[in-house]
């Protein structure tokens, strides 16, 4: 029988911190990843709820430890982590309803680690805070991560982030955990109950013509990916790698990467570690933002994101929010020799600490990417892109005609793109693009409001801009029609010159490939 | 402080601190003949090898349904 027991309160380095223990005792590489991690993070204490029931763990017990001989009981911990001591006598203040207590335990929240009563894989739910973004003007793109409160004695504490847990190979594989922590994103807020580990791996055997045997589990083929995720009511979004080997070029890989997590959607990426070796399953839910670097060259199309250097994975081998570095190298293949991009595991400097093992070992080579979006959502990254390049070039044509033909220097420009909410467009991306600017933000969104045809739920927004980020227009495409209709609702341009050189097209040539127009500036 | 020394990207740019184009004081009005060029500069045919990029996955590569992930 469960058994009341009262909450601890330890420093972080106490021989009695599980996380201490475990570390000891299993030697692992998740234990060793998560201890430097909350260190990195000046963790100095934690509090302990020895009895915790987590829904995913529940739902685990249910569909396979109940089974059993062992007798595994149904209970977990709940470990949570501050950046400043906590006793007591601070805890029960707050649960006291004391503002000052609350506000100051949140302040110095780090997040929780729930652990399992399984000895070999002890780690279950975990949303951990991300560590100090120090470049605000090219800024860490964590788009998925939500916020998770948790409430104990009527305390609630707030970590944003996106949960990671290791896998356990009874009821989840790296791949379930991969779908499980994409379905966590804040993407998907408004619409769904997040399923557990076990509804996740049942639905990917839910088709007998994928079926072996269920549990345990120790992995998952592409096929069961992509029906588990349309079982759980989502659209597979599947990329494969463009070069010979179903390896990726880099900047195919990172524009892929960032178009995706920009928008929300965690990306699950299956690969492998070494050429031929076992296959793997990580999740991407992030990625530091780029300015372009290139020298622009007149005429030229540069895709901004193609030059993205570190993504951020949840990986079940190691933990949450592992950076890789993108890097390229050259292979060679059967008939030649290419380049394909690899992802190594690196560690920010300021984050370096002689800890053993060193975790900064890791390569992993991608060959596909696996996003789970909304059924609305019909036109593929890689059709926008396509589209992306060619209408850019043709608006890059016009802009360097009549620049030519007024004497001045032509120009290069840039483009990335995106899905996003038409709430969140007028809402957030207009607000901080119009800052400072109230009138003009009035007028574009009452445009868009009364001057457009109705649009979709979800858009595409293909952001053309001068090389050195100098917005010139969004052009807001339709995410319900398919990528070979490139239905188009607008186009948002803030720069005056360049809406008299759209204008100049025939109409028919300007509303299929612009749509209507909305005027950014100040006349 | 101006975009070339901020490095910002599309998305963290803002709209105040941007460089327009250049822009002829008083002609609002561009001419029928550099209309005409806009056109047929438009309808240009483009051949960017990028594009080749996203239109080619490998799937028809992987080698089974058996690939796994574990």
């Amino acid at each position: 029988m469960n058994t009341a027991k009262p909450l601890r309160f330890l420093d972080f380095n106490s021989q009695e911190n599980p996380l201490v223990i475990i570390k000891q005792n299993l030697k692992s590489i998740q234990s060793s990843y998560l201890f430097q991690y909350l260190k990195d993070l000046d963790c100095k204490s934690l509090l302990i709820e020895d009895n915790y029931f987590d829904r995913d763990f529940l739902s685990e017990v249910s569909a396979v430890y109940c089974l059993s001989a062992k007798g595994y009981p149904n209970v977990c911990k709940r470990l949570h982590f501050f950046s400043s001591e906590l006793t007591r006598e601070k805890f029960a203040l707050a649960a006291g309803s004391d503002e000052k207590s609350e506000r100051e335990l949140n302040e110095h929240y780090l997040g929780f680690i729930v652990i399992r009563p399984i000895n070999g894989s002890p780690f279950g739910r975990t949303v951990l805070k991300w560590y100090a973004d120090l470049n605000r003007d090219t800024p860490r793109i964590t788009q998925p991560a939500r916020v998770y409160v948790s409430s104990l004695a009527g305390v609630e504490l707030s970590v944003n982030g996106l949960a990671w847990q290791q896998q356990d190979s009874g009821v989840a594989a790296c791949a379930t955990i991969g779908i499980w922590s994409m379905l966590h994103s804040s993407a998907f807020d408004a619409r769904h109950a997040i399923p557990t580990t076990s509804i996740i791996t049942e639905a990917a055997h839910s088709s007998a013509l994928v079926g072996h045997q269920t549990y345990p589990s120790y992995s998952l083929t592409y096929p069961q990916i992509q029906h588990a995720i349309k079982q759980l009511g989502f659209s597979p979004s599947y990329t494969s790698g463009d070069q010979p080997g179903q390896f990726f070029s880099k900047s195919r890989f990172a524009n892929i990467c960032a178009a995706y997590i920009r928008s929300g959607y965690p990306l699950m990426i299956g690969g492998s570690h070494e050429d031929g070796g076992i296959g793997h399953a990580v999740c991407a839910l992030g990625f530091r933002e780029v300015a372009v670097t290139n020298t622009p060259v007149a005429g030229e199309v540069y895709l901004q994101d193609e030059e993205i250097e570190y993504i951020y994975v949840h990986d079940d081998n190691i933990g949450p929010n592992v950076r890789f570095k993108l890097e390229e190298e050259t292979y060679s293949f059967e008939g030649g020799i290419s380049t394909r991009c690899v992802m190594k595991m690196e560690k920010p400097g300021y984050l370096e600490s002689d800890e053993t093992p060193n975790l900064d070992n890791t390569s992993f080579y991608p060959k596909a990417v696996i996003a789970a979006v909304h059924n609305d959502l019909m036109i593929s990254s890689d059709g926008f892109f396509r589209h992306g390049i060619i209408l850019t070039g043709q608006l890059c044509n016009i802009l360097n005609t009549y620049l030519r033909s007024q004497g001045f220097e032509e120009k290069a420009l840039a483009f990335s793109s995106r899905f996003l909410m038409l709430k969140e467009y007028l809402k957030d991306e207009l607000e901080r693009q119009l800052f400072g600017q109230p009138e003009l933000l009035s007028s574009v969104r009452m445009q868009l409001q009364e001057n457009v045809a109705p649009m979709s739920l979800h858009l595409a927004i293909l952001r053309i801009a001068l090389p050195d980020s100098s917005i010139m227009v969004d052009v807001i495409f339709d995410t319900t029609d398919t990528d070979k209709n490139k239905s188009v609702f607008c186009h948002v341009v803030f720069d005056e010159t360049l809406a008299r050189i759209i204008e100049a097209l025939p109409e028919n040539m300007r509303l299929a490939e612009f749509g209507a127009k909305v005027a950014a500036y100040i006349k | 402080m101006t975009n070339e020394t901020r490095k910002v990207s599309l998305w963290t740019s803002i709209n105040s601190e941007r460089k327009g184009l250049e822009h002829v004081e008083g002609s609002d009005l561009i001419s029928a003949e550099v209309i005409e060029l806009i056109r047929i500069a438009f309808l240009e045919k483009l051949s960017d090898k990028r594009v080749d990029a996203y239109t080619h996955n490998r799937s028809g590569e992987d080698v089974s349904l058996a690939r796994v992930f574990g």
